[in-house]
């Protein structure tokens, strides 16, 4: 690359003004789109000063690789497969089941639905802390559109996340989807970037909906993923995310949920381990805004080498929610001199019916059940390997789309294979 | 019950420590600059070295800004009305013994239960008692000579025993470590200072009473506690102000110092004037207290029952710097009617095989708003740290709100740290039990809990944790139905 | 002393008795069987007053007084004690300090002096005694880390304790093995008195072997479907509560 820009967020200003995204767009996206980009002129990165970055401040950060991705992806099985090469969606698939809509969010943004404009104008994008959701409204127009109509089952659907040597510094991607009321849809992700990736997700969930989603994060050296997901939920309604994160980069995961109807539930789970000089963190928001709301997150991590994972988890139960139940875990095993783990369970509580906890632990593997698993003759890097394994696969196997599961737990495997 | 007697014994429940003594004072005029800093360290008669070391403190103040926290709400505070020296007049002839005190001070600290005369040195607690910004005089200075223990107040120590307050001062928390740590560096009047000399177990408990008395007037004491090498002190304080409308600040510096070996125990029973059922008025309680665990083998115990205050924002700490130290935090904090409580510790593991125990209990009622904020941090050569925190919040009526903000940061893989926290309403199974057999809701609550804080009442000395009980009930009152 | 007319309760709405009639006198022990879901720990929340049971009609009058107008802690005062199904866990608090506080506050009621701690523990000493209790539940938090059978165990001590005038034992047998059993059961007979009456709810006939019910009632549907001496519980034991469904209330109604 022959341009002068040294510094990454210098190289996308400059890309956000060469392909200027107004191009075909309705006039509020136009505008939207012009003014997130000077808010991300203006703060650029986020730097470690800012509290949701403490830990991961992409400003200080090695640009990302320029790597090609892997062209193997996620069997799909009897699901519909979406690639996205260095974010944009490529062919779409024909004969979806009736009553299931997936078209490009440039489509969509031609027609200028009014359900869409107010998604994308609901995050408030004025922090710096919010900035890379400004800058995926800066570059508007790539990503997919999903609805899924009332009681229909739309099955499973695949999206599969690859980056090409064509790649920009960093892409941006944005998926929306809605369902209405009993619809049901599972959601699985397969990212493997090779350079940097921001994804803004929205989930929007009628009452008795249910979306699963789960999320596999294989990126390659050097590589980010950045993504962020925002789920509004309806009463009855049930969410289920689940993440592996077993890539080589840096992977940033932010999850908002809102439960805004009485008796909705969410369940995030997930684990990571990161080695080399992986580094991945998660950050999760759920609010309990209406009665009799349940949540659960359960996050495991295991480091190595230079690994570094960050857990940020906040629970808010809001005045009037009561019959909350909100549990939340976070362990983590440190398995090297050079890694580290700041983690961050929050409780905010307004609400007086409410039952909530949370945990969180630090340690290294338990020497008592590693020597257990010797003296029955087991030698000492497969015991450490076994414990390793189980240690995640709790989180793991609760996956409920049969098909990520036993995928993921192939991969969890493979993964512990090479660093056991 | 008639609704007068309702009244009255609200009246009489509410703030018990709530009078005002009518004593002449000597007050420096409201407002801040560099000379009032001179004429409070000429007040004190203190060396040239300690005033300069003030003035460093206060250009440094100058150039920081006032924190804002997400969970406070706080009415912005006007640095300039507030008086930042304030003695009790009798003090300028400095009483040489305790029969000279003035004697309607010592009814101050009869009505305050503080045991400063003949009476009650029987209960063999030496007291230092600190009202408004000077320290009026020290039981059983005797009997701790004897032992070689220093405990006198902190303007006696940088007069008489300079070399240590010198040597100590500001090394466990730096002039600049934050804004109102700062502010204290610049202005602080007075406080205790305490040393025990290597291998001495003080033969008593040491304790301080703080109070708050002229209206309009900050109080900025610093304490000082050096334990040397193979030493051991238990240190308890205790805190109370006048009812008044405004709010007056309160921003203090503790340092504790353990050497080689030596034990140090700090407890608290924070009583300062919550403010009104309406939140008026009311202490703003923003204090620093960190102990560094200096010598190998020593360890620190931080013990603390916060129940006045309007706003209370405080996090006693331990340095884990020596190796096999240990360092414990017990705390229950209780906030009620406006009262906001944002408290809780640091644990910086350091050394290597150091221990650390956290155990938090916070009450909300009302519209009390209680936050626990931590950090517990192994650095990468904190070789076996261990650190076990457990913290639990309870909720008591609809409108109130209890956070949980722990930061964990580990760089060690061969730490062992574990966190816990709950929340939840005040049991109403357990409330329903209680009743069943008889017991009336207030005395059911008040039972349910004290039993909730039981873990932390049994690190306080007896006499403390009896008042830390009632103190509770006394916090609670109008809290239920 | 215990007299319950058409009472209908409901829990979240839903109506859990529905026309409840019972009548106890003093010296009485009867005996309530039913299978699950009948409503039988429901009769016992009401009568002691338990939130979020709300009755919507009829009436319970103890010794002349309406019941449903006090409160819970006023009920517990006038004498009335319901052993738990589930004790509740109070963790820190002293199980000796807590039964002193009730019985004081009981003994305020009544215009009786309150009993100092070395009265307490003599009379306690005595209970514990009696019961062939061991006295290390003293010294224990309130029923925190006790077994099932323990915190059975510690019902009975305290309505040994308490001395109430009418005691609701709300499935007091249920997890217990033998032993415990007996111990509880030999509690129970020992504090039948002719001024004390006693309402044993259960679902099985197993406690009746060791307390003989002067009355025994069915519960069904949230109300008293059939009433009779002890041998209606042995024949529920025998056959179960299906017959009832067959026509078999009346008959039982004949026999008895």
């Amino acid at each position: 690359m022959n341009a002068p820009a040294t510094t990454l967020a210098q190289r996308i200003g400059e890309q956000l003004a060469r392909e200027p995204a107004e191009n075909g767009l309705p006039r509020w996206a136009r505008e939207l789109a012009a003014r997130d980009r000077a808010r991300f002129l203006d703060h650029g990165l986020p730097h470690r000063r800012l509290e949701a970055w403490k830990y991961t401040p992409l400003d200080a950060r090695p640009a990302p690789g320029e790597a090609q991705s892997p062209v193997d992806g996620f069997d799909a099985g009897e699901g519909v497969l979406v690639r996205l090469v260095n974010g944009a969606p490529q062919e779409l698939p024909a004969g979806l089941p009736e009553g299931v809509r997936l078209r490009t969010i440039a489509d969509e943004l031609a027609e200028a639905p009014e359900d869409l404009r107010a998604a994308l104008e609901s995050i408030d994008t004025e922090s710096p802390a919010d900035v890379m959701t400004a800058l995926n409204n800066a570059d508007l127009g790539g990503g997919l559109v999903l609805r899924v109509a009332r009681d229909v089952d739309a099955g499973q659907l695949v999206l599969c996340w690859r980056d090409t040597a064509q790649a920009p510094a960093l892409a941006n991607a944005r998926v929306l989807v809605w369902l209405e009321e009993g619809a049901r849809l599972d959601l699985v992700e397969d990212f493997a970037p090779g350079r940097a990736l921001n994804v803004v997700q929205q989930f929007h969930l009628a009452p008795g909906s249910r979306l699963r989603h789960a999320r596999l994060q294989a990126g390659l050296d050097a590589s980010w993923l950045v993504t962020r997901t925002e789920v509004s939920q309806a009463g009855h309604s049930v969410f289920e995310q689940a993440s592996l994160d077993i890539g080589d980069g840096l992977a940033r995961h932010d999850l908002g949920v809102r439960l805004a109807g009485s008796g909705a539930a969410c369940t995030a789970l997930g684990a990571y381990l990161p080695g080399g000089e992986a580094h991945v963190d998660h950050h999760l928001d759920v609010r309990h805004e209406a009665t009799d709301c349940h949540s659960t997150q359960t996050f495991r991590g295991v480091l190595q080498d230079r690994g570094r994972a960050v857990f940020n988890g906040r629970v808010h139960v809001l005045p009037g929610a009561d019959g909350s139940e909100a549990h939340q875990s976070n362990k983590n095993l440190l398995l090297s001199h050079d890694a580290e783990v700041d983690t961050k369970p929050e409780l905010v509580i307004e609400a007086d019916e409410v039952v909530a906890s949370h945990g969180a632990t630090v340690g290294a593997l338990d020497d008592k059940a590693v020597f257990y698993l010797r003296s029955r003759g087991i030698g000492e890097p497969e015991a450490r390997r076994m414990l390793t394994g189980a240690f995640c696969r709790e989180v793991i196997e609760a996956i409920g789309i049969d098909a990520a599961r036993d995928a993921f737990l192939a991969r969890l495997e493979s993964h512990l294979e090479v660093r056991p | 019950m008639s609704s007068t007697e309702t009244v009255e014994r609200h009246l009489q429940g509410r703030y018990k420590h709530g009078f005002f003594t009518d004593i002449e004072a000597d007050a420096l005029p409201p407002g801040l600059n560099e000379d009032v800093i001179r004429a409070i360290s000429a007040r004190k008669r203190e060396p040239e070295w300690l005033l300069e070391w003030r003035l460093r403190a206060y250009r440094k103040f100058l150039k920081m800004t006032e924190p804002h926290w997400a969970h406070l709400d706080i009415e912005p505070i006007d640095f300039q009305a507030i008086s930042y020296y304030s003695a009790p007049k009798s003090d300028k002839d400095r009483p040489k013994s305790l029969d000279e005190v003035d004697p309607k001070l010592l009814e101050t600290y009869d009505k305050l239960g503080v045991p400063l005369h003949e009476r009650a040195k029987l209960a063999g607690v030496a007291v230092d008692a600190v009202f408004d910004s000077v320290s009026v005089g020290t039981t059983f200075k005797k009997e701790l000579e004897k032992a070689g223990v220093i405990f006198c107040s902190f303007a006696e120590a940088a007069r008489e025993h300079p070399e240590l307050v010198r040597k100590y001062l500001g090394t466990v928390v730096p002039q600049h470590d934050n804004y109102f740590a700062a502010l204290n560096s610049a202005v602080f009047s007075d406080g205790s200072f305490v040393y025990v000399p290597k291998g001495v177990r003080c033969p008593m408990e040491l304790s301080t009473y703080f109070r708050i008395n002229a209206a309009e007037t900050g109080q900025f004491e610093r304490t000082l506690v050096i334990a040397d090498e193979g030493s051991y002190v238990s240190y308890l304080e205790g805190c109370t102000a006048p009812m008044r409308d405004e709010n007056q600040l309160h921003a203090a510096v503790v340092e504790l110092v353990a050497l080689e070996g030596a034990e140090i125990k700090y407890s608290t029973v924070q009583n300062w004037y919550p403010g009104d059922e309406e939140g008026k008025g009311g202490i703003y309680n923003f204090v620093t207290k960190r102990g560094d665990c200096r010598g190998d083998r020593s360890r620190i115990s931080w013990t603390q029952v916060e129940t006045g205050s309007a706003i209370t924002w405080k996090y006693p700490s331990c340095v884990l710097r020596g190796d096999d130290t240990v360092g414990e935090f017990y705390s229950v904090a209780l906030t009620n009617n406006y009262q906001q409580a944002d408290t809780g510790t640091k644990m910086i593991h350091l050394g290597k095989n150091t221990r650390s125990k956290i155990i938090s209990k916070g009450i909300s009622a009302g519209h009390g708003q209680n936050a626990y904020r931590g950090l517990v941090k192994v650095g990468k050569q904190a070789e076996n740290a261990r650190n076990f925190t457990q913290c639990d919040s309870m909720l008591i009526g609809k409108r109130c709100g209890a956070h949980t903000f722990p930061y964990i940061e580990v760089q060690n893989p061969t730490a062992k740290v574990e966190h816990e926290a709950t929340t939840s309403r005040i049991g109403e199974d357990q409330l329903f039990y209680c009743l069943q057999r008889g017991i009336g809701e207030e005395d059911a609550v008040s039972m349910i809990v004290d039993g909730f804080c039981k873990q932390v009442f049994r690190e306080l000395p007896m006499e403390f944790a009896v008042e830390a009980k009632a103190l509770l009930e006394i916090s609670l009152e109008g809290a239920v139905g | 002393m215990l007299k319950i007319s058409n009472l209908h309760a409901t829990v979240d709405g839903k109506e859990i008795l529905r026309g409840l009639d019972l009548e106890v006198g003093a010296g009485e022990v009867h005996a309530i069987m039913g299978p699950n879901g009948s409503g039988k720990s429901t009769l016992g929340n009401v009568i002691t007053g338990r939130e979020g049971y709300e009755v919507t009609e009829g009436s319970v009058t103890y010794q002349g007084k309406d019941l449903l107008e006090l409160s819970p802690e006023e009920r517990a005062c006038e004498g009335v004690f319901l052993a738990f199904q589930y004790p509740v866990e109070i963790p820190g608090v002293n199980n000796t300090y807590f039964l002193r506080a009730a019985l004081n506050a009981q003994r305020k009621h009544r215009g009786e002096e309150e009993l100092d701690s070395v009265a307490f523990l003599k009379l306690v000493r005595e209970k514990l005694e009696v019961l062939h209790i061991g006295d290390e539940l003293l010294h224990r938090a309130v029923n925190e880390g006790f077994s099932g059978g323990e915190k059975k165990r510690n019902e009975i001590f305290q309505m040994a304790v308490l001395e109430p005038r009418l005691a609701i034992l709300d499935e007091t047998d249920s997890g217990l093995d033998i032993d415990a059993l007996r111990t509880v059961a030999e509690g129970v007979n020992r504090l039948r008195s002719p001024d004390r009456a006693m309402v044993l709810v259960t679902h099985y006939q197993r406690l009746l072997d060791h307390i003989e019910p002067d009355r025994v009632h069915v519960l069904a549907n949230g109300r008293i479907v059939a009433s009779g001496g002890p041998g209606l519980a042995r024949r529920l034991e025998e056959e179960g509560y299906a017959w009832l469904d067959e026509g078999g209330i009346a008959e039982v109604a004949e026999a008895s």
